[in-house]
């Protein structure tokens, strides 16, 4: 072992005595105040953005509320083309179609919805609905199988059962 | 041979019970085992990306890895080589990760789908044969990435020690790596079980030389059926295991990450297919060289790393809606890269 090796193994050990304590001073020192719970993080943050929603669609909401629901879904469509990328507005719209008994236009947008935003279909998420989109699903499947028995080239029937077979595949969880 | 037919078949089926208990015990359905879901997971969690439902560090890896050197160091097996091409092996690394993202998942996940019951990993596994066809066929017309040299022993200590320092971040924490508390990230194993499973699926392999695609090329190449019974009985193990767990599910719809672009699915697991026998061996069987001090197979590994980083980066990858454009580029891109790289890189002969 010459002066190079010495020098070299006296530097690797100095440095990394150093490094050792650095990392220690840090996790003793850096986070005196322990992070919150991240489920309660998520439950705080969907809170406020349930807030922001229901400012946002005031006025269509109020007009679901009154019943006029063609109204409502008009001004919805027009608050989601400036904001296309907030679920929410996706899924008050699949809402408002399921009450219009509209069940191709609610799946279709609750697909949207959940393309846009995976919680949907997470359990560990505030926001999941999970459940109510399985029956949604099980229903619209059994009656667009049906129908396309009877209109095999009707392109609401095709896009209907792709947007069933997006949710199923969603809703059966997987690495996406 | 015998006992290297029995050792591929006993890595066969920890292979194929290993996946399917794990996602019985938390990880996400039908990818137990998944080597890119996993790379783009840890790429997600060292902040490569930032998708956070798929940033974790999946200590799968580090048991491949780590249980691969360990049996190497332990049997003399650990010989630090190197130099054949690595530029080319690190963008086949990324271009094999871009088709399995397309096709959502690599070659031992596409097992662990048809074994849950999912046909539509049926197109990939056609896909996947057609790739190690078409590269046995450049094999067998002189392709030659170069002989791998020796080289200094600090080499093949990299992936070995990186692994390890991933169990590391994964059990204290430091505050630069992102761990998702929801979608995929939030789905696993118990640490120090799914470590476990990942050391010994880790140990056989090295031992066995089991690779997905190196079966498959065997059979076209010599007629050789030792590694081919282990891909056998992966998907056997993994059909009986669901069967017994209830989840089996046989059909083309509601699958967990899966969608219905086959054509992409055929074509995206060609190439995954074709680039593996380029470079000598699937994903998994990258890994398990990278833990033997194969520096090669090192560089493969960075590669895809680096791939289940840009995967999202640049949105080359499918969702249950089908392939991404990205996605559909990255393919045909990797399939000239690959025909480029096999025709460049091959030895004629000259007839006189």
């Amino acid at each position: 072992m010459d002066w190079i090796d010495r020098i070299s193994l006296v530097a690797i050990g100095i440095l990394t005595v150093v490094l050792v304590g650095m990392l220690v001073r840090h996790h003793i020192y850096a986070s005196p105040v322990p992070a919150p719970d991240p489920a309660i993080r998520l439950e705080a943050f969907y809170k406020r953005q349930r807030q922001m929603d229901e400012e946002i669609f005031k006025k269509p909401l109020s007009l679901e509320k009154k019943g006029e629901f063609t109204r409502a879904a008009a001004l919805f469509k027009r608050i989601i083309r400036t904001q296309p990328n907030r679920a929410s507005g996706y899924e008050y719209l699949a809402n408002l179609y399921l009450k219009m008994g509209d069940l191709s236009k609610s799946i279709h947008y609750f697909r949207m919805a959940v393309e846009r935003n995976p919680d949907y279909v997470d359990k560990k998420t505030p926001i999941y609905i999970g459940n109510r989109l399985k029956r949604l699903v099980s229903e619209g499947r059994e009656k667009f199988s049906r129908e396309k028995s009877l209109k095999p080239n009707d392109p609401v029937v095709k896009q209907t059962l792709k947007d069933i077979y997006y949710l199923q595949s969603r809703l059966a969880g997987g690495c996406e | 041979m015998r006992g290297l037919f029995d050792l591929s078949v006993a890595t066969g089926l920890a292979l194929g019970l290993g996946g399917v208990f794990l996602s019985y015990l938390g990880n996400p359905a039908n990818s137990g085992i998944c080597i890119s879901c996993f790379l783009e997971n840890i790429a997600g969690a060292l902040t490569l990306h930032h998708e956070i439902r798929m940033s974790y560090i999946r200590p799968e890896i580090s048991g491949f890895i780590l249980g691969s050197f360990m049996m190497a160091i332990s049997t003399g097996r650990f010989k630090v080589k190197g130099g054949a091409s690595p530029a080319v092996r690190f963008l086949l690394g990324f271009f094999m990760i871009a088709g399995c993202a397309v096709f959502i998942g690599c070659p031992i996940k596409m097992i662990l789908r048809l074994g849950a019951g999912d046909l539509t990993a049926i197109p990939a596994a056609l896909g996947l044969a057609s790739g190690v066809y078409i590269g046995v066929r450049y094999l067998k017309g002189g392709f030659r990435p170069g002989i791998p040299k020796d080289m200094p022993g600090i080499n093949g200590l990299f992936i070995p020690a990186f692994a390890l320092l991933l169990l590391l971040f994964l059990w204290l924490r430091p505050g630069f790596i992102a761990i998702g508390q929801r979608g995929p990230a939030a789905e696993h194993a118990p640490i120090l079980i799914a470590l476990g499973i990942g050391l010994g699926i880790g140990a056989l392999a090295q031992r066995s030389g089991l690779c997905i695609t190196g079966g498959i090329r065997n059979l076209f190449l010599a007629r050789d059926l030792t590694l081919f019974n282990g891909l056998v009985m992966a998907l056997v193990s993994a059909v009986v295991l669901n069967l017994l767990l209830g989840s089996f599910h046989l059909g083309l719809h509601a699958q967990p990450s899966s969608h219905q672009a086959h054509g992409w699915t055929f074509l995206a697991m060609l190439l995954v297919g074709f680039s593996s026998v380029l470079i000598d061996g699937c994903p998994f069987r990258q890994l398990i060289k990278a833990g033997t001090g194969d520096v090669d197979a090192a560089m493969t590994t960075m590669g895809m790393l680096v791939g289940g980083a840009l995967v999202f980066g640049w949105s080359i990858r499918s969702t249950s809606a089908g392939p991404a454009f990205g996605g559909k580029i990255a393919v045909i891109a990797g399939l000239i890269f690959s025909v480029g790289v096999a025709y460049l890189l091959r030895q004629r002969v000259r007839r006189t």
